[in-house]
């Protein structure tokens, strides 16, 4: 019995999970795709708001512990902190199927951050840019183009000790100087985006 | 900051001793390591296997190393006496799963063991042998994730013949290049197609068929569609290199898993060159 349900559960992966995942996303090199989502304070915000600036893309779950370990440590709001005064965007986005408006304004409360986060719960800007990952990360130059794709460090685990190396800050630090971004994609870490199902 | 380090350092020190225990270990994840061997007596210039048993709760599971879309590859470090050397971890057949809509997953639910061969050097003194530790970590998921570690650690001296390795080895994949392989190998595509093709010709139907890639930092694999009709398996992987990643864009390693229609489950190991040069 184990066996054939076994047997039905690989056709199934293989019908379910082959097609979704076809073409799924931005590559390096594409054009932002537009989107508009309402945010934590339940005001329309749209990536062409925006227009002319450098933004990060940041996916959130705030009950993925690989987001709690950055949270905890500082990662994101540091690095918003860090390069706000080079006028960048940072917009955290969360397609958490069961996390709508008042859950994200609970997060953005707890965790005192200046930077919006937009609410997702369909799924629809998750898929649009192919998320997979919390957090995966991305960056948008100012002539809205995606210039980088992956993960926040090289340190999935949160064990490796100094030095790390955080791909975000390299690529924008690359971006600002006016040059390209020398590691553009990078393998994303963390738990599987909670999509709607 | 540096202050704040230590002290966060200092802590993770005491809550990891915290976590040692003989042999076995269990956190919040509901996952439970064990330390195992295949021997009841380390002995002079032998091999020894030497793993990880993990008891994985009802509906939860944990990572290949290839963890898939998302998620995180299981981890163990061990740490021998001197002159011991490790092989590296080997891997039984995983399963593949969903992890969320489009997301692929490859693991293990129920039980696993992640076992190295160790080499011990000659003229040891068995009385003089001391302990051997396991660092473990783990991402369990079952809708939601949590992170497990610990450290495990077992007298070498107090060894004794776990019966899971009565069946681990038919859980292992065949290495590739092996020879009388049940099936002859083609591969078309590479990474200028932006596909791979895997073509399997077997001697009759061989059953359900699922492929998996084994990890890389510098590919990524896009959908993936497998059929078979009659004795010919395609395989067909969209496949594109990381820009700017770091590691080898040449080859693509990856297992091809058949189960029977009595429930066999059999792996084999394939490699494929991805480019001309």
């Amino acid at each position: 019995m184990k066996h054939i349900m076994r047997t039905l559960i690989i056709a199934l992966v293989a019908a379910i999970a082959t097609p979704a995942m076809a073409g799924d996303g931005v590559s390096v090199g594409d054009t932002a795709p537009a989107f508009t989502l309402a945010d934590s304070a339940g005001n329309q915000v749209s990536l062409s708001d925006f227009e002319g600036k450098i933004v990060v893309l940041e996916w959130l779950n705030p009950d993925c512990p690989f987001v709690q370990r950055h949270y905890k440590a500082g990662t994101m709001k540091n690095l918003a902190a860090q390069y706000a005064g080079e006028g960048l965007v940072w917009l955290t986005i969360n397609s958490t199927n069961y996390m709508d408006v008042a859950a994200n304004a609970k997060f953005k409360a707890e965790n005192d951050l200046p930077y919006t986060i937009l609410v997702d719960q369909s799924g629809k800007a998750g898929h649009l840019y192919g998320a997979k990952t919390t957090p995966h990360m991305y960056i948008i130059d100012g002539a809205g183009t995606v210039v980088y794709i992956g993960a926040i460090d090289d340190d999935p685990r949160g064990n490796k000790g100094e030095p790390t190396v955080n791909y975000v800050s390299v690529a924008l630090d690359e971006v600002l100087a006016g040059k390209s971004v020398t590691t553009a994609e990078t393998k994303p870490y963390g738990c599987s985006v909670k999509y709607k199902k | 900051m540096s202050l704040c380090r230590s002290i966060l350092l200092t802590t993770m020190c005491i809550l990891m001793a915290l976590l040692v225990s003989p042999a076995v270990a269990q956190d919040e994840t509901r996952v439970k390591a064990r330390l195992v061997a295949d021997t009841v007596a380390v002995e002079s210039g032998s091999t020894v296997r030497l793993g990880v048993h993990f008891e994985i709760e009802d509906g939860w599971h944990i990572y290949w190393h290839n963890p898939g879309g998302a998620g995180l590859a299981t981890d163990v470090q061990f740490e021998l006496p001197d002159g011991f050397v490790a092989g590296p971890l080997q891997w039984p057949l995983p399963i593949a799963f969903i992890q969320s809509e489009g997301i692929p997953g490859y693991g293990y639910e129920d039980s696993v063991v992640l076992a190295a061969e160790i080499t011990v050097p000659p003229d040891i003194v068995i009385s003089d042998l001391g302990k051997v530790r396991a660092e473990v970590s783990w991402l369990a998921c079952k809708g939601v994730c949590v992170l497990g570690s610990a450290e495990i650690e077992v007298s070498l001296a107090e060894l004794d013949e776990d019966p899971v390795f009565r069946t681990w080895a038919g859980q292992l994949p065949v290495a590739s290049g092996t020879e009388n392989l049940p099936f002859t190998l083609a591969v078309t595509g590479g990474l200028s197609e932006g596909t791979i093709t895997h073509w399997l010709r077997w001697s009759g139907e061989p059953g359900a068929v699922e492929w998996f890639p084994s990890p890389s930092e510098a590919l990524e694999i896009g959908e993936v569609r497998i059929r078979t009709r009659g004795g010919l398996t395609k395989i067909d992987a969209e496949v594109k290199s990381r820009k700017g990643a770091s590691g080898s864009t040449a080859e693509l390693s990856s297992l091809c898993v058949v189960t029977t229609e009595d429930g066999e489950r059999r792996g084999w190991e394939l490699t494929a060159k991805l480019t001309n040069d």
